[in-house]
C-alpha cells in the first residue's frame, strides 16, 4: 500500500481529514501514517541494486536501506562547554587572562571578562585519534564509535528559544518535537509501550519543562510520555491496591461488554473500536512497562558497566540502561533530560563540568558498548547534545557565557560514521567556521538516518504543509559526510 | 487483539483505497478542489498568488483565475490550445523553477480539466475587474443568500435546514429521523452547559406534552447560569486565556487574570452582543473615556477588565534576564502574540506569517503586520515597557475603594508612630531596636491586603512614537521602514476608513485611540471585516455544536483555508448573527431547533457509504464529551459538583507521582473545571489527557485523540474511583442480595447516561454484579458486593456510552 504523505492541506471539505483520522488512534496506527516514505525509499532500494539504487525521495544521496530504527538522544540541557570536553583549543591558553582579540556576541555583556583557558587536560584516544578532555575518560573508551560534530551552530542564545530550535526547528512555543516528528513519521513496532519514551531526573523537569516533548499540532499519540521513577512510572499505569487481578478481568469485560452493544448502535464508527481497542492495550501496558523497567534481569555485569555499583553514577546510569531496554523492545525514540539546567556553568565552570562528567560520563559510554555488544547499535542513533555552546572568555571569575555560534555534539550508530570528526571551530572554539552544521542540518541529516525526508515529512498547519526543519526558511540541507 | 488491529488497517488501507479509486473514476473531468486546486497550490501560487501577483495573474481563486491576468484569460473552458495557462506549462514555460517541474501526470490534470470546462470557475463575465480586493469568499461583502427550496417540501422546515437538505438532495441523500426525547435532552444539555440533565429534568421533559417543549428546554438552558460557563470557556480558549505568564520555564502567575474570566462568562450568560465583547477587548479603556478609580460604574469596569484580552499573549518580560537585544526581543513577543491571538480568534487569518515577509500565500503584506503592530504599539511600548505584573488599572465601587485605602493608611500611620516612639538614638541603636522591631512590623505589613480595584487591563503607555519600523526579516536588530497604525490594505475601503481620535480629555489618561480606531473599523455594519468577523465567530459557533466546522479549519478563512462544507449556509449564518444585533443566544436558538441538530446519530448505510466522514449531515455526529464535561459531568454524577461561580482559581499542584490535579481537601476542589487554575505548563492531567489544551498562543478547535492513557486514567485514577464510590451511595439501599438489582442498575444508568439500561445492558450488568464480588475472595459478602457495585458504576463511567453524546 502506498499513501503519498506530501498531501495538499484538506482543500476540499469532502477529502478525508487525515488529522482527524489519525490524531484519533493509539500510537499503534499512527505507524500507517505516514512511512509512506519509509515504504517507497525501502521498497525501491529493495527493488533496485542492493545498495546502490537511487532514492525515490529526492534526497541529496544514495544511501542503502536505512539502518536507523530508533534514537537514544541524552540530552544535555544548559550549553555544555565545548572547549573543555570536546574541541581542544591551544590559543586559550596562550591569551588567557588577555583580552579577546576580536568581538564576540555575549549574553550576559556587562559580565563579560578576558579569555579563560581550559583547566583539563586533552590527548588522543583510540584509532582514530580523536582528543578528548580527561573529563570523559570513559567516552574516550569508545570514540571510535562516535561520530563528533565540532561546528554546530544555533540561531538563540536564549534557553528556552534554543531548546525549542533544536527540538523544534523554531524558537516558537508549540510545536512539534523531533521525537514526535519520528513517532508520527514512523510509527512503534510494540503498541504495549509508548512509541517516544521521556525519562527525565528524578529531582524534577528540566527548563522549558514538557515542551521538550511536545507534539505541538502534531496527533496526541505523537507527544513524548514521560517515565517517572518509583512504582508508578505512567500516570494511573498501577491498578488501585485491593482490585484484584480477577476483579480486574470482571471489569475489563463488562466494560467490553457494554461498549460492544453500544457499538451496535455505530457499526464501524473506528474511534469507539478505537478507544475499546485501548482498554486492552492500557491493560497490557500494566504489565509491559514495569516489566520493562525492571533491571532485575540484568547482569552483574551489565549494571557495574552503567555505573549501577556507585551512587555517582546510578541514577544516570539506571536511565541510560532503561533507554537501551526500552529500544530493545521496540520504543522508537528515548530521551534522557536532566533536571533544570545543569552544564549552564555561569560560574564554577571548571568544578560544575567535573562533576557532571562524573555522573553521565560512564554511563553514556555503557550505553553505546552495551548497545554494540548486543547488536542494536546499527540500529539505534544515540545522540548526546546541549541546545548551545560556550564562550572563551570568562564570566565573572570562573564562568563562561552562552555561545550560540559553535558547540559541539556527538552521534553514534544507525549509519553514523565512526571514529569520525566533523567541522571545527575557530582559533578560540568561538565560532563554527568550518563545514558548518545548524541544527536544522542535523534534524534533516537525523531523519535522513532514519529513512525521512525532512522535507516531505510533513503535516497541514495553518494552511500549508509544515515540517520539522521548514526548509525553505532555515536553509536546512543534509550532511551527508557524517554519515556511512 | 491482533485481529483487531488488522481489522483497522484493513478499514483504513480501504478508505484510502476508496480515495485513490474516486480519484480514477473522475477520468473524465478532474475535481478542481481535490486535483487542481493543489497542484496550482504547490507549483504556482508562490509568484501567482494573491499577494503582488507576477503579471497581475491570481490563481489562487476562482474568481481571479477565471478573470485572468495583465495577458487576458488565462484559461478558455473547453480549449486548451487557446489558454494561456495550458500553453505556458506545456511549452514548459512554467513554473519557471526547474527545481520544482509538474510532473507529466499533473499537466495531463491541467490539460484535461481545462478541456472538459474548467469546472469549478465561475463565468468570467461575473469575475469582473473591480473586485480583485474580494476575490476570496471570505473577504467579500456580505451577500445574504436565500433558502434554497428543497424538494422534499412534507417536512417545511427553518432556513438552517433548507441549506442543509439542499446539499443532502444534491448527493441522493436525506436529513435522518428525529433523535428520541432522552438524546436530544442529554445532547443539548451537554452542547448548552457542559453538563448533564438531571433525573427530574429528564423526566419533565419526557413527560411534557405540549408541542413546543423542545424550545422551552432550549430557552431554559440558554437561560442557566452553567451556559457561560461553557461557551465562554471555548470563547477564552479562543482568545489565548491562561492563569499563568507563559514564555519561560517559570510560567509565572497571573493573580487577576480571573477577572478577565469571569467577565467572559458573564457576558455569554448575557448574551452581550459579540461585536461589543469583539470591541471591549480590543479598546475597552478607550471607549470607557479613560474613566477609572473610585466610584467607576460596573460597566465601565466591565470595559477596563476586558481588555485583558490585550494581555492574554505570553509575557516574559517579567523574568526577562541577558543582554538588552534578548530582553527586546521578549518584549516583541508579547505584540507578536497579540497580534497573532488578533489575527486567529477574530479575523481568521494567519497575519502572523508576515512578520519577517509578505504572506505567501494571503493577501496580507508585511506593511500590514506593522500598521496592526503600530496600533497596539502605544500600550505594549517597546521603550516604555511596563511589566505585566504593573500592568494595572485601578478602578471599582467608591465605597470599596476608600475602605481599602482607610485601611491601608491607617497601617501606614501605625507604622509611622511605631517608628518615631521607638527608632531614636545613635545609629548602633536604631539597627538594634530594628532588629527587635522587625517581627511587630511584619505582623503589621501582613495586615495589608491588596487592593480590590486593581485591573489587569491595558491602556496606552505613551502616544510616542507615530510610526514605528517594520523589521527586516522580522529581526529586531534589523528595523527598516517605519509605518504608522492601519489596518490590511486588502480589507480597507473607502467607506469603512480606519480613523484613530486620540483623546486627551481626562488628565492623565491621554489615548491614542488606535485601538478604538481597529474595533470601530473591525465592526462597522455592513462592512467587510465585520463581515468577516461575523464568518469566523458564526463559523465557530456551528463547530462546537457538530464538532466540525462549515470551514474545518476555523483558525484559517483565508485562501489556504479549507474551503466550506456549506458556503451559502455559512454566509447566512453569519448575516443572521448580525440582523440580530450580534445574538450569540440567538444564533444558538437557530441551529438547535434546526432538525439538522435534532437528528438521530445513527448510521444509515446510503450516507455512509456516499458521505462517509459525514460533512454533509445526514445524520447527527456522534461527539465525544470534552474533557471539561467528563470532569464535571463525573462530579455531577456522584452528587458532589459544587456550582458556586466565579473568582480566584482553584489552585492545582503536581503530585509525587506527577499527576496535575487539584487536592481534594482544597476549598472549592469539587467545582467546575473551567474554575481550575489554567496554567500553562500544568493543565489538570485527566483534563490534559482528555485534550484540553495547554494554552500556546491560542485554541480555537480541539482535537479530539484517543490514547490509552485515557483508558488508563479511567481505570486507575484516584478522581474517577471516587465518584465511582459515592455514586454507589445514590443508588438507594439493597433489597437482597440475591441478585435482584435491576432498579439500582436502572438508576445508575440514569444518573450516568441518563437513560436506563436497555435489555443487553441490563443482562450483561446483572450477570457481572452476580460475578463479580467472587473476585474479591479476602472480602466478606456485604463489602465484596459493595465493591461489586463501585465496580459496576467505575466502569459505566468509563464506558462509551457516558463519554460519547449520541
Amino acid at each position: 500500500m502506498t499513501i503519498e504523505t506530501r498531501e495538499p492541506p484538506d482543500s476540499s471539505p469532502f477529502a478525508m481529514n487525515r488529522r482527524a483520522f489519525l490524531g484519533q488512534y493509539a500510537w499503534a496506527i499512527s505507524s500507517l501514517a505516514l512511512a509512506s516514505l519509509l515504504d517507497q525509499e525501502r521498497g525501491h532500494s529493495r527493488a533496485g541494486e542492493a545498495g546502490t539504487g537511487a532514492l525515490q525521495s529526492g534526497c541529496a544521496i544514495a544511501r542503502p536501506r536505512p539502518r536507523a530504527k530508533s534514537v537514544i538522544c541524552l540530552f544535555q540541557h544548559g550549553g555544555p562547554s565545548q572547549m573543555d570536553l570536546f574541541d581542544p583549543k591551544p590559543a586559550l591558553s596562550k591569551y588567557h587572562g588577555k583580552p579577546y582579540p576580536g568581538t564576540l556576541e555575549v549574553h550576559f555583556d556587562k559580565q563579560a571578562g578576558n579569555v579563560l583557558e581550559s583547566p583539563f587536560r586533552f590527548r588522543p584516544h583510540g584509532s582514530s585519534g580523536t582528543v578528548l578532555s580527561e573529563l570523559l575518560p570513559h567516552i574516550a573508551g569508545v570514540v571510535d564509535e562516535l561520530t563528533l560534530v565540532r561546528s554546530m551552530s544555533t540561531d538563540s542564545v536564549d534557553h528556552e528559544t534554543a531548546l525549542r530550535l533544536i527540538h523544534t526547528g523554531k524558537i516558537l512555543a508549540g510545536r512539534p518535537t523531533l521525537g514526535s516528528w519520528v513517532v508520527y513519521g514512523l510509527g512503534t513496532e510494540n503498541r504495549n509501550l509508548p512509541a517516544y519514551v521521556v525519562l527525565g531526573e528524578p529531582d524534577g523537569l528540566p527548563v522549558d519543562g514538557a515542551r521538550n516533548w511536545s507534539s505541538g499540532w502534531l496527533p496526541a499519540s505523537c507527544q513524548g510520555t514521560p517515565f517517572r521513577s518509583g512504582d508508578s512510572p505512567v500516570l494511573h499505569l498501577r491498578t488501585p491496591p485491593g482490585v484484584t487481578r480477577d476483579a480486574r478481568a470482571g471489569q475489563l469485560g463488562f466494560l467490553d461488554e457494554l461498549n460492544r452493544i453500544h457499538l451496535n448502535r455505530h457499526p464501524g464508527h473506528h474511534e469507539l473500536e478505537a478507544r475499546i481497542a485501548n482498554f486492552e492495550v492500557a491493560a497490557a501496558m500494566q504489565t509491559s512497562v514495569p516489566e520493562a523497567l525492571d533491571l532485575a534481569s540484568e547482569s552483574e555485569t551489565t549494571r557495574r558497566m552503567y555505573g549501577l555499583d556507585d551512587p555517582t553514577t546510578r541514577e544516570y546510569g539506571t536511565r541510560c540502561l532503561l533507554a537501551r531496554r526500552l529500544v530493545e523492545r521496540g520504543v522508537r525514540f528515548v530521551q534522557l533530560f536532566l533536571s533544570s539546567q545543569p552544564w549552564d556553568t555561569h560560574d564554577k565552570n571548571a568544578q560544575t563540568l567535573r562533576s557532571l562528567c562524573a555522573r553521565t560520563d560512564k554511563p553514556s559510554a555503557a550505553l553505546v558498548r552495551d548497545l554494540r555488544q548486543r547488536g542494536l547499535l546499527d540500529e539505534t542513533i544515540v545522540l548526546w547534545t546541549g541546545e548551545f555552546g560556550r564562550l572563551p572568555v570568562s564570566q565573572g571569575k570562573d564562568g563562561r557565557d552562552h555561545n550560540r555560534h559553535g558547540f559541539s555534539l556527538w552521534l553514534a550508530g544507525g549509519g553514523f560514521k565512526p571514529g569520525y570528526t566533523h567541522g571545527a571551530t575557530d582559533e578560540f572554539g568561538y565560532k563554527a567556521v568550518e563545514k558548518v552544521v545548524t541544527v536544522y542540518d542535523l534534524q534533516a541529516t537525523l531523519l535522513h538516518a532514519l529513512g525521512l525526508d525532512h522535507r516531505k515529512l510533513a503535516f497541514p498547519h495553518e494552511g500549508r504543509l509544515d515540517t520539522l526543519t521548514d526548509a525553505e526558511v532555515t536553509k536546512a540541507k543534509l550532511v551527508p559526510e557524517l554519515l556511512n | 487483539m491482533i485481529t483487531y488491529t488488522k481489522r483497522v488497517v484493513a478499514v483504513v488501507a480501504l478508505l484510502l483505497w476508496g480515495a485513490a479509486a474516486q480519484g480514477a473514476w473522475a477520468d473524465a473531468a478532474p475535481s478542481f478542489e481535490r486535483e487542481i486546486v493543489p497542484i496550482l497550490r504547490a507549483h504556482c501560487i508562490k509568484c501567482h498568488g494573491p499577494n503582488k501577483p507576477k503579471a497581475k495573474l491570481n490563481l489562487a481563486s476562482p474568481r481571479a483565475m477565471a478573470r485572468g491576468g495583465e495577458s487576458g484569460p488565462a484559461i478558455v473552458a473547453g480549449r486548451p490550445a487557446d489558454s494561456l495557462l495550458w500553453d505556458q506549462v506545456s511549452k514548459g514555460d512554467m513554473p519557471p523553477r526547474p527545481e520544482e517541474p509538474l510532473s507529466a501526470a499533473d499537466k495531463e490534470s491541467l490539460r484535461r480539466w481545462i478541456e472538459r470546462g474548467a469546472l469549478g470557475l465561475p463565468d468570467p463575465a461575473q469575475a469582473g475587474p473591480t473586485a480583485a480586493t474580494w476575490d476570496h469568499w471570505a473577504f467579500a461583502p456580505p451577500s445574504h443568500p436565500r433558502p434554497p427550496a428543497v424538494r422534499d417540501a412534507r417536512n417545511p422546515r427553518g432556513p438552517v435546514d433548507a441549506f442543509i437538505e439542499r446539499a443532502l438532495e444534491d448527493r441522493g441523500l436525506t436529513l435522518g429521523p428525529a433523535a428520541g426525547r432522552a438524546t436530544l435532552i442529554r445532547r443539548l444539555t451537554f452542547d448548552l452547559t457542559g453538563l448533564p440533565p438531571s433525573l427530574a429534568e429528564i423526566r419533565a421533559f419526557a413527560g411534557d406534552p405540549r408541542p413546543d417543549a423542545y424550545r422551552r428546554l432550549v430557552d431554559r438552558l440558554l437561560a442557566s447560569p452553567r451556559y457561560g460557563e461553557r461557551w465562554g470557556k471555548l470563547w477564552l480558549d479562543a482568545s489565548g486565556y491562561a492563569d499563568s505568564n507563559g514564555y519561560f520555564s517559570a510560567d509565572s502567575d497571573r493573580a487577576l487574570s480571573y477577572r478577565y474570566r469571569d467577565y467572559v462568562i458573564r457576558a455569554f450568560n448575557t448574551d452581550r452582543p459579540l461585536d461589543q465583547i469583539v470591541r471591549e477587548g480590543l479598546a475597552g479603556d478607550e471607549l470607557a473615556g479613560g474613566r477609572r478609580g473610585p466610584g467607576t460604574p460596573p460597566e465601565v469596569i466591565d470595559q477596563l477588565v476586558a481588555t485583558h484580552f490585550l494581555r492574554n499573549s505570553q509575557d516574559g518580560t517579567g523574568e526577562s534576564d541577558g543582554n538588552p537585544d534578548e530582553v527586546k526581543a521578549d518584549k516583541y513577543a508579547v505584540l507578536e502574540g497579540t497580534a497573532q491571538i488578533i489575527g486567529t480568534s477574530l479575523l481568521g487569518l494567519t497575519i502572523q506569517c508576515a512578520r519577517c515577509h509578505d504572506h505567501k500565500f494571503e493577501p496580507i503584506t508585511q506593511e500590514d503586520y506593522y500598521r496592526l503592530q503600530a496600533i497596539l504599539y502605544p500600550a505594549f511600548n517597546i521603550e516604555h515597557w511596563v511589566k505585566p505584573d504593573e500592568r494595572m488599572i485601578i478602578a471599582g465601587p467608591a465605597a470599596l475603594l476608600l475602605r481599602w485605602e482607610a485601611h491601608d493608611k491607617a497601617i501606614d500611620a501605625e507604622l509611622a508612630a511605631l517608628r518615631r516612639s521607638f527608632v531614636t538614638g545613635s545609629d548602633a541603636q536604631k539597627k538594634a531596636k530594628e532588629e527587635v522591631l522587625k517581627p511587630v512590623i511584619e505582623k503589621i505589613e501582613s495586615r495589608r491586603r491588596p487592593n480590590p480595584g486593581r485591573i489587569a487591563g491595558v491602556v496606552d503607555v505613551s502616544a510616542d512614537p507615530p510610526e514605528i519600523p517594520i523589521l527586516v526579516r522580522g529581526g529586531y536588530r534589523t528595523p527598516g521602514r517605519k509605518v504608522g497604525p492601519g489596518v490590511p490594505a486588502f480589507l480597507a475601503d473607502p467607506d469603512n476608513p480606519y480613523r484613530p481620535e486620540p483623546r486627551t480629555a481626562v488628565p492623565g489618561s491621554s489615548t491614542t485611540g488606535r485601538r478604538a480606531a481597529l474595533a470601530r473599523w473591525l465592526t462597522k455594519p455592513g462592512s467587510r471585516p465585520a463581515t468577516l468577523l461575523a464568518r469566523v465567530l458564526a463559523n465557530r459557533i456551528w463547530q462546537d455544536h457538530f464538532g466540525t466546522g462549515i470551514v474545518a479549519t476555523p483558525e484559517n478563512l483565508g485562501y489556504t483555508g479549507a474551503s466550506p462544507s456549506h458556503p451559502e449556509l455559512l454566509e447566512f449564518l453569519a448575516a443572521e448573527l448580525v440582523r440580530s444585533g450580534w445574538s450569540t443566544k440567538a444564533l444558538h436558538r437557530m441551529i438547535v431547533t434546526s432538525a439538522a441538530y435534532r437528528q438521530s446519530s445513527a448510521p444509515r448505510a446510503l450516507a455512509e457509504r456516499i458521505d462517509p466522514d459525514n460533512r454533509l449531515l445526514g445524520r447527527y455526529p456522534l461527539r465525544r464529551l470534552d474533557a471539561e464535561s467528563i470532569r464535571d459531568a463525573m462530579l455531577v454524577a456522584s452528587a458532589e459538583l459544587d456550582d458556586r461561580p466565579g473568582g480566584p482559581y482553584v489552585p492545582t499542584n503536581r503530585t509525587d507521582s506527577g499527576e496535575v490535579a487539584v487536592d481534594p481537601s482544597t476549598p472549592g476542589a469539587r467545582r467546575r473545571s473551567v474554575y481550575l487554575q489554567q496554567r500553562r505548563t500544568q493543565v489538570a492531567s485527566m483534563l490534559e489527557v482528555f485534550d484540553a489544551p495547554s494554552i500556546v498562543v491560542t485554541c480555537t478547535r480541539r482535537q479530539p485523540s484517543t490514547v490509552p492513557l485515557q483508558s488508563l486514567s479511567l481505570l486507575n485514577s484516584d478522581f474517577v474511583a471516587a465518584c465511582a464510590a459515592r455514586l454507589v451511595e445514590r443508588l438507594g439501599p439493597e433489597r437482597d442480595d440475591c441478585g435482584q438489582d435491576d432498579d439500582r442498575i436502572d438508576r445508575a444508568f440514569l444518573l450516568v447516561i441518563g437513560r436506563t439500561a436497555t435489555g443487553a445492558e441490563r443482562i450483561a450488568a446483572g450477570r457481572f454484579l452476580r460475578e463479580q464480588p467472587a473476585r474479591y475472595p479476602g472480602s466478606a459478602r456485604p463489602e465484596s458486593r459493595r465493591r461489586a457495585f463501585i465496580d459496576f458504576c467505575q466502569m459505566l463511567l468509563a464506558s462509551n456510552a457516558f463519554l460519547y453524546i449520541e
